[in-house]
Formats: C-alpha cells, structure tokens, sequence
C-alpha cells in the first residue's frame, strides 16, 4: 500500500498546487494579525485559521482528485481489478491529505519557530491544532465524495460552494468547526474536540469505502451495496448529530496556579501565556502611580481577567490580542477603587457619567504614556476627547486642578458618590 | 481448460444482450468477431468479472464464479484490457503498469521485475520514464496490454487491442501474442480487423446478436465463405457469411 501511495503522491497533479497551498496558508497565518506571535494558544489558533482557510480548496483538490475516474474512464479497469475499491480509493485520499496536512503543518510550525522566542515555556496547544487538521480533514473527505460521485469538471466548484455553504451557515456556530482567536482564558474541551475528530473521521471513511458509481453494468452484490451506503449514511448522519450535540468547543479556563506578576508596585498579574505582555502592562500601571498624589488610588494589583480565582466573571481587564484596551481597563479599576459607583435614575446620570467618563478617559491616557494611539479619537457624545487630551500634556498642577473640579462636579451630583 | 462459460445470459436491465451463451477457453489465441451490439465486449466485461453474470455459470482457472469473493480469486489469473482503455495522464509508462500491477494483486516482492519484463515486451523500455499524456495512441495501447500482462496472467482479454496501432506496430503486437500463447497463455481478442483473426488466431468465434453463430478455426471460417458474399477475402465472405447465416436464424 505504501508504495502505491507514494506513486499517487509522486504523480497527484496536486504537487504543481502545493506551493500555492504553503503561501496561501502563510499569507493567511502572517497576513490577517502578527499579534498572536509569542501567545501559544493565540499561535495555535492562528495556525488552525490557516488550516481553516484551506478548507475550500481542501474541498476542490479532494474532489479533483477523486474525479479522476471519471475523466481517465479507468472504472473497467478498476471494476475487474484483485484490490477492492477502497484501497485504490484510500491510496488516493491519502496523498490528497499528504498534499493539504504539509501546508498546515508547515503554517503550524512556522508559528511555533517564531512563538518560541517570546511566548516562554510551552508550545502549540493540541487542542487547536486538532481542531484545525480535523476541519482540513473533513473538507478533503466532502471533497473526495462529491468528485467520487459528480461526474464532471465542475465537481470542485461544486465542493467549495457546498463547503463555503456549510462552513459559513454551521462551521461557527452549531458545529463550531474553527475558531477565530485563542485566549488564555479559554480551554479546548476534549468531549467537543473528539466528537469533531470522529465526524471527521467518519467522513473521510465514508469517502474511502463507499462504493464507487456503478458504470455500465450491475453490482455484484447490490444487497451488500446498499447495506454499505445506508450503515455509512447513517453513521456520518449519527456523528453529526452527537458533534452538535457535544457542547461548546470552549469553556472558562480555570485560573492559573501560579499566576505571572510583576515584582513592582503596583502588581500586575496575568495569565503566563501573556508574558510577552507583562512589562509593557506593568509600565502601564505604573504611571498610574505618578499621577498628581491624594487624588486616586490605585489598587494594589491588577488582575488579567479569569487569573483571580473567584473573581467576578467580568472582572480584571481583558488582553485581545493588542494592549489597546488595557488602558481603560486599569482606569475603569483606579476609578472603581477610588469612587463609588453611581446609579441615578433621573438626568443626573447623564451628568455623572460624563464627569466619571472624562476622569476615567485622562486615567487612561495618562496610562498609555506617550504612545497613545492617534486612532482612538472616538468618545460618547458631550465628551470633548480633545479636551482630555490637551488636559493630559499641560503641567502637573494644572492636571490636578482639572481633576478636582471633576471631583468636586461629582460631589455636587451627589457627595456619595465622590 | 482455462475458462468456461455456460449458457450465459447478460444484459443492462431488461436489454439482453448475451442470450445463452456457451464458450470453453483453452490456452491459445481466441478471435471474437462480430458486428458492433453483438456483445463482445459484455462477454469480455463478464469474463474480466467486472460485472456479475445474470444467469448462466461462469467458471475461471477453476474457481467457480457465483459470489464478488470468488470473482476477487479469479481476477488474478486475468489480464484486462477493456475497449475505453482509461489511463492517467500524469503517470509515466512504469508508473502506470506498476499501478496496474498491484490492482491485480501482484506481489511487492515480484512486482518490479514484472513490470519491467511486461514493459519490455510491448518494446516500451526506452519510454518507460515518459508520462503517458506525451505517448501515441498506439503506444499507449501498447502500455494498456503491458499493464494487463505484468504478472503473467493465465487468461488474457484484449477488447480491440489493435486500434490506433500503425501496420508495423501491428505485426509487433501479433508478434507479442503468439509469444505469449507460447508461454501457455489463453488470450481472447475482440476485434473487427478479420485479418488480425487469419494472421494470429487460433480458433475464432463469431457472435451475433448476443448469441454465438461461429466457433472453429480460421481456416473453417474461410470454408464457410458463400460464394456471393460480400468481402475482400476468403475469410471476410466466411464472417460475413456466418453472420448472414445466424441473422437468419435468429
């Protein structure tokens, strides 16, 4: 079997197509986001992506390849041939994955060599890369089987349409066969996970042992044909049901055991995937601690959200990808430490809010340093976003003074809550 | 005997097109003539075991063909090559008999020395690293009857083998099968070349209407030649001459 197997990988007319696959996978990998580099299960998510991307032409190389038959008029030959169908169909699939796995492989190991630097201890995390080879998996099989059946040269635009169909309307959500991004706070669970391995299996054994179109003649044993394409359909049938039926894909990750923190006051602490993150994070939080003194005060640490066990749910501000939402996170804790919060069920909330918001804005600058970024420029309306700004680059003094006269707006509102 | 077929009907749903045939199979070559739908290339198909008999018995190399397993015995004492002769493209010549030969079943360890003798005795050595799609029609029917002769084969099906083959590639290929039917081979060739039938058959068998009018050896084909038939040669007015006989009496 082997070395059938290699001839068909040898002569598959896939080996013109296979860099085009490894510089589609790549593009997508290092093209869409480099933010994932040095986070392992944000790198393994990306390089699942890669291999999600795949899928459609997974889908055409499957189908071309398995329509062969049709277009060579080899089914005489296969029909009177010793080996049953399966094994010339296995031969066949097999290079077929051969020549989709090597990009997503290839996608999944450049994004370990270039994780491997930053991202500390660790590597990939199976679960992802699973997911992502059991989605290419699948899509190589419903491939196979439309080209196996689908006479014709426009079986591949068949398999991508139906692929791009059924992933778009199910892939996400019923099914959930990818994922866009891998936060540490999130696991892969092993129930979800398997019963997708198992429908994908189940269908790439359906595209290898379901018989072939009958072609001029009768079967040997149609009793037997059918019973193979009724078990198979029911099977494939089976497993769908149960993968969407197994649950979530993801769940809450349980906190870390040793949480990452800083040595520096205030504390930072985070989930250790994120390590890339910490000093820059840790700096952060630091310049909150040189703001104009007596006015705020800023909680001793802070946490990433889901490393505090116990912690409310939405608690600890929340890292996607990019630092940019820290910020505000840090002085949504510094205000939450400071002041009490408010709830006015009269106009006085629209007041409240635009003072809480504004201090909260300047915290947020202040946090950032001097790299705030120019993009983020948009604000609730009544906030005057320039003002604060402007606030944030005069003299500490003056900076103290705009604050207090916000305080002292709060207290008007109502004492309490200042 | 190499094969036997016993009153053996076939046919594509309620088409029938062999009606009650009756065939024995020695070693030698074996011409099947007849006019196109007379079934020749059904009866290959039945023989070939790539579909089931609809009644009637079918027995090859001694293995009794009533079940897919025993037709999975049978085939590999059967070389097969069909009238649409399908090839890949992409495969070189070695590649393509090499496929062939593990379909049929040919052991890993013989394997590439049968490949290799089969190539050679269709004179395809020096082309065995050329990939099919550069090859003539004529050569590639040449890789066609290599692919369906590696492993030595006891019963050989050769559905219009000579098509698209030039005159001298033609007196090769008769070359091949006497060669061949002096190795002990049964080979049975559909053709409508009736000289191919005269230079290398040893028994010929004219079919009509899914029945069989003819069975004898060329020289008696040539004796039943009428004196007003139609035809080129003594024995094209024998064929001809038969089928006006079996047409009359179907």
């Amino acid at each position: 079997m082997m070395r059938v197997i290699w001839l068909e990988t040898r002569r598959s007319p896939l080996r013109w197509w296979l860099p085009l696959f490894v510089v589609l996978n790549l593009a997508i990998l290092f093209g869409r986001s480099t933010s994932w580099i040095g986070v392992w299960p944000q790198a393994s998510a990306a390089a699942q992506l890669g291999g999600y991307a795949l899928t459609a032409m997974a889908g055409a190389a499957g189908s071309w390849c398995a329509g062969r038959e049709h277009r060579s008029g080899t089914n005489g030959m296969l029909s009177a041939s010793w080996r049953s169908r399966w094994q010339a169909d296995f031969a066949q699939f097999s290079s077929t994955v051969l020549y989709v796995g090597v990009p997503y492989l290839i996608g999944a190991g450049a994004a370990a060599i270039v994780s491997a630097g930053e991202a500390g201890p660790g590597f990939l995390w199976p679960g992802y890369l699973l997911l992502g080879a059991g989605t290419l998996l699948l899509s190589t099989a419903a491939g196979h089987l439309a080209g196996k059946y689908l006479v014709g040269k426009f079986a591949p635009t068949v398999a991508i349409a139906v692929l791009i169909l059924v992933f778009g309307m199910f892939g996400s959500r019923r099914l959930e066969l990818f994922v866009l991004s891998g936060m540490p706070q999130e696991e892969v669970l092993a129930p979800a996970l398997t019963a997708r391995i198992i429908l994908a299996l189940a269908v790439a054994a359906a595209a290898v042992l379901l018989p072939g179109r009958l072609s001029g003649g009768a079967s040997w044993n149609r009793l037997r044909r059918l019973s193979k394409v009724t078990i198979t359909v029911a099977a494939v049938a089976g497993c769908i049901v149960v993968a969407g039926a197994a649950g979530p894909l993801r769940a809450t990750r349980p906190a870390p055991a040793v949480p990452l923190c800083n040595a520096q006051k205030p504390r930072v602490c985070m989930w250790p995937d994120h390590r890339k993150y910490l000093p820059e994070i840790a700096a952060m939080a630091g310049r909150l601690t040189k703001l104009p003194s007596g006015l705020f005060k800023v909680p001793d640490t802070f946490y990433e959200r889901g490393v505090q066990p116990n912690a409310a749910p939405s608690s600890g501000f929340l890292l996607i990808n990019e630092v940019f939402s820290v910020p505000d996170a840090l002085a949504g804790d510094v205000m939450e430490n400071t002041f009490r919060a408010c709830d006015f069920p009269d106009e006085r909330a629209d007041d409240y809010y635009e003072q809480n918001f504004s201090m909260k804005q300047w915290l947020a600058v202040h946090a950032y340093g001097a790299k705030f970024p120019n993009y983020i420029q948009g604000g609730p309306e009544d906030i005057d976003m320039a003002e604060i700004y402007r606030v944030t680059r005069q003299p500490d003094a003056q900076q103290a003074a705009w604050v207090r006269a916000r305080v002292a707006a709060l207290k008007a509102i109502d004492p309490g809550c200042a | 005997m190499i094969a036997a077929v016993r009153d053996l009907r076939q046919g594509y749903g309620r088409n029938e097109v062999i009606r009650g045939l009756c065939l024995d199979i020695r070693p030698g070559i074996l011409g099947l003539l007849g006019p196109n739908g007379a079934g020749k290339t059904t009866l290959l198909r039945t023989l070939a075991t790539a579909v089931p008999p609809q009644a009637g018995s079918l027995e090859i190399c001694g293995i009794s063909v009533n079940r897919e397993d025993d037709a999975r015995k049978a085939r590999r004492n059967i070389g097969y090559l069909p009238q649409e002769f399908g090839y890949f493209p992409s495969f070189t010549v070695e590649d393509f008999v090499h496929y062939c030969a593990w379909l049929r079943g040919i052991p890993k360890t013989s394997a590439a020395t049968e490949v290799s003798q089969a190539i050679s005795r269709v004179n395809l050595t020096e082309r065995r690293r050329d990939k099919l799609k550069s090859l003539s029609g004529g050569m590639l029917r040449r890789c066609g009857v290599a692919a369906a002769i590696a492993g030595r084969p006891s019963l050989l099906l050769l559905d219009e083998p000579t098509v698209g083959l030039d005159p001298a590639q033609r007196l090769d290929f008769r070359d091949l099968l006497r060669t061949l039917r002096d190795e002990g081979l049964a080979v049975v060739i559909s053709t409508h070349l009736v000289e191919d039938v005269a230079a290398v058959c040893d028994e010929v068998v004219v079919m009509s209407g899914g029945r069989l009018v003819f069975r004898g050896e060329p020289m008696e084909l040539t004796d039943a030649a009428a004196t007003d038939a139609a035809g080129d040669t003594l024995l094209e007015r024998g064929y001809m001459s038969v089928l006006a006989r079996g047409r009359a009496c179907t």
